[in-house]
């Protein structure tokens, strides 16, 4: 019983990220009567989807404390690659998105060097690899980007069994895989040591280059697969899609209930911020608002978020 | 109490009066520190570059637009220098500057608007700031997500103002920047008013209140700095910049472009670190950052000369950034070895 309370305790911040989720659910039914039928609920999974992909990768880095800025480009990259190389062919992309993922932790890996073992800071090394993939890519297309987007990426994106969207089984397995990797495998325990104290860390025998380098490939692997998803959603690929989505991935971490400054959160949390943040982007348009406000509902979104984790942390500090 | 953290510019006595120069010209420190040097160099060997390929680089008229093309830059390097003085840094000056040519390209007129307009965006540029500084220095927020967040709601405000590319701005405005006075254009003017202005700055209270935060932060509060007062000097000083970049920058271009900042990010982060100032803060100014930002304008015009293709900027940008982080790390690292050993 009070092992129970005691997981609720810690788990507070992701419970409130639910809580926050079924309140914006209620609020777009009151809205727009109509909100919460199946069919637009399965649209909000799937741009929810987009999110958790690339919040996936941002969770790992920011539970160590650091943050990738590169997510965009390596998600433009990919999905500009993808539709140049397959010509829309589905049998092309079969081989193509094993090359694209380690693409992804290419970029993923080279950041973590940077930040590991050559002591750059995240945001100064994560922003120039992000320009750095964003110039290779114009050079490499000459500014042009891709034609149609294979069937196989389309289906994976846009296609629903029955009521189920295809992308969510994608989003259930990413959920699982990373719920268990954190926190039932001795990489997820190393993963936490870090992010709350590396030097402690250290001493206690974790390998923190090794866990370091390891987020940021976690990371560009993930930004890659929602890259590939993503050129499936749009059925194209165009240059700046993947701008939203570095916002949008800091956002969902951070209403997820993680701490920014490492050492605390999950993914469950990631994906009720997700959720939440997809529900957001559909309410705008039902409140007369322009797409543009959702730049600014983000930025408000992560500024709350660390406003009051850090009002909490403030608060603790003073009851002790 | 604050030069005891060794934030005092100007060398010490019975120094060598080249040395002493240089240490009165880059950041206070007692060996003079070589980085800004190095910048100078740097940002020279590529002048002489550009020259060698294209011949008429070094007359008046090409040093003015060259100067032009800095300007914007070396404006959001001066604010974003003296964020990276307080070990933070401001990715909110992209937000900001896109919302101020933005502004810029649709509400300024011949009929006199253009003062109240150009004013407001400076107005707003402050604002950001406060508000980055306040949840910096008030609440202990991380620098980088206040101004992540900052740089979104302004980049989401700057596409309600000007949705897509265009606007323009009056003749009178754009032209001024191609304007020279008594032989010297307009725009070198600009950047000699603002080494000079920072040359005043790093001497005066607040500067060493700034420098202090940024080399020792538990020291400075002790020795009595108010952190959220120097943090929001700093962060305003930098969001005062941005607005300043996005009037050149309108009057650069001729109009409005709601997304401009968020390439300028990391030029200006990139022009601060190949000035030689330290990402970790406390040490560097703006002396070295104008050679930075001349460096990467060059970098463009080299690149152009040359024949390739535009995009090799982006990608060199960010290479740039990265490998001057490395030898800016190393160089301090030789530094302090050296001056361990002299001591």
């Amino acid at each position: 019983m009070s092992a129970l309370r005691a997981t609720v305790i810690r788990n507070r911040p992701v419970l409130f990220a639910y809580v926050l989720l079924i309140v914006l659910g209620a609020v777009g039914e009151i809205v727009a009567s109509g909100f919460l039928r199946i069919n637009h609920v399965d649209e909000l999974i799937i741009s929810g989807a987009f999110i958790a992909l690339v919040g996936v990768g941002q969770t790992f880095v920011i539970l160590t404390g650091g943050v990738d800025l590169s997510i965009p480009w390596v998600l433009n990259s990919s999905a500009v690659l993808l539709t140049l190389w397959s010509h829309g062919s589905s049998g092309r992309m079969a081989w193509l998105t094993p090359i694209l993922l380690l693409g992804g932790a290419a970029v993923g890996a080279v950041n973590g060097i940077g930040v590991a073992y050559l002591r750059i800071p995240p945001i100064i090394m994560t922003l120039g690899m992000s320009t750095i993939v964003e110039g290779g890519l114009l050079l490499y297309t000459n500014g042009g980007s891709g034609s149609n987007a294979p069937n196989a990426a389309v289906y994976l994106a846009t296609h629903r069994w029955g009521p189920f969207p295809v992308i969510a089984s994608v989003w259930i397995g990413v959920l699982v895989v990373a719920t268990v990797v954190l926190s039932a495998t001795p990489f997820g325990r190393r993963l936490y040591a870090t992010g709350q104290n590396s030097r402690v860390a250290t001493f206690a025998g974790v390998r923190v280059t090794t866990v370091r380098v390891a987020v940021y490939i976690v990371s560009g692997v993930a930004a890659s697969l929602a890259g590939i998803v993503l050129a499936g959603y749009v059925g194209s690929s165009y240059l700046g899609m993947g701008d939203p989505y570095l916002f949008a991935s800091v956002a969902a971490v951070a209403i997820g209930g993680a701490s920014i400054l490492g050492g605390s959160g999950n993914f469950v949390g990631t994906t009720a911020g997700a959720l939440s943040l997809a529900v957001l982007a559909g309410l705008l348009p039902i409140l007369g608002l322009q797409p543009a406000a959702l730049q600014i509902v983000y930025g408000c979104v992560i500024l709350g978020a660390v406003t009051l984790s850090s009002a909490k942390v403030g608060a603790r500090r003073r009851a002790e | 109490m604050i030069d005891g953290v060794g934030v005092h510019p100007g060398g010490g006595r019975g120094e060598p009066a080249l040395r002493r120069m240089l240490a009165w010209l880059g950041p206070r420190s007692r060996s003079g520190d070589i980085r800004p040097v190095a910048a100078w160099v740097l940002a020279l060997a590529f002048l002489f570059t550009y020259a060698g390929l294209q011949p008429g680089t070094l007359s008046r008229g090409q040093i003015g637009i060259i100067c032009a093309d800095t300007l914007s830059l070396a404006a959001l390097g001066l604010g974003q220098g003296i964020v990276i003085l307080t070990a933070g840094v401001d990715l909110s000056v992209g937000g900001v500057l896109s919302l101020g040519t933005a502004i810029a390209a649709t509400h300024f007129s011949n009929g006199g608007t253009t003062l109240e307009w150009s004013l407001l965006i400076l107005l707003i540029g402050v604002s950001a700031g406060a508000i980055n500084g306040w949840l910096v220095g008030h609440l202990g927020l991380q620098p980088f997500i206040v101004t992540l967040a900052t740089w979104s709601i302004f980049d989401g405000i700057a596409l309600y103002v000007l949705p897509i590319q265009g606007g323009s701005v009056p003749k009178g405005f754009s032209n001024w920047i191609n304007n020279s006075l008594i032989g010297i254009p307009d725009a070198a003017w600009v950047l000699i008013v603002m080494v000079v202005v920072w040359l005043w700055f790093k001497r005066t209270r607040v500067a060493r209140q700034i420098f202090a935060v940024g080399s020792d932060r538990e020291g400075a509060r002790i020795a009595g700095v108010h952190m959220t007062r120097t943090l929001m000097t700093a962060y305003m000083i930098s969001g005062f910049c941005a607005g300043l970049a996005a009037l050149f920058y309108a009057m650069l271009t001729a109009s409005g472009d709601p997304t401009a900042g968020d390439g300028l990010i990391l030029p200006s982060v990139a022009a601060v670190v190949i000035g030689g100032t330290s990402l970790f803060g406390g040490q560097g100014g703006f002396v070295g950052t104008v050679a930075g930002a001349l460096t990467l304008t060059l970098l463009g015009d080299v690149i152009f000369a040359f024949n390739l293709a535009s995009y090799w900027t982006v990608f060199a940008d960010g290479l740039l950034l990265i490998v001057a982080v490395l030898i800016g790390g190393g160089l301090q690292s030789l530094q302090a070895r050296r001056v361990r050993r002299h001591a």
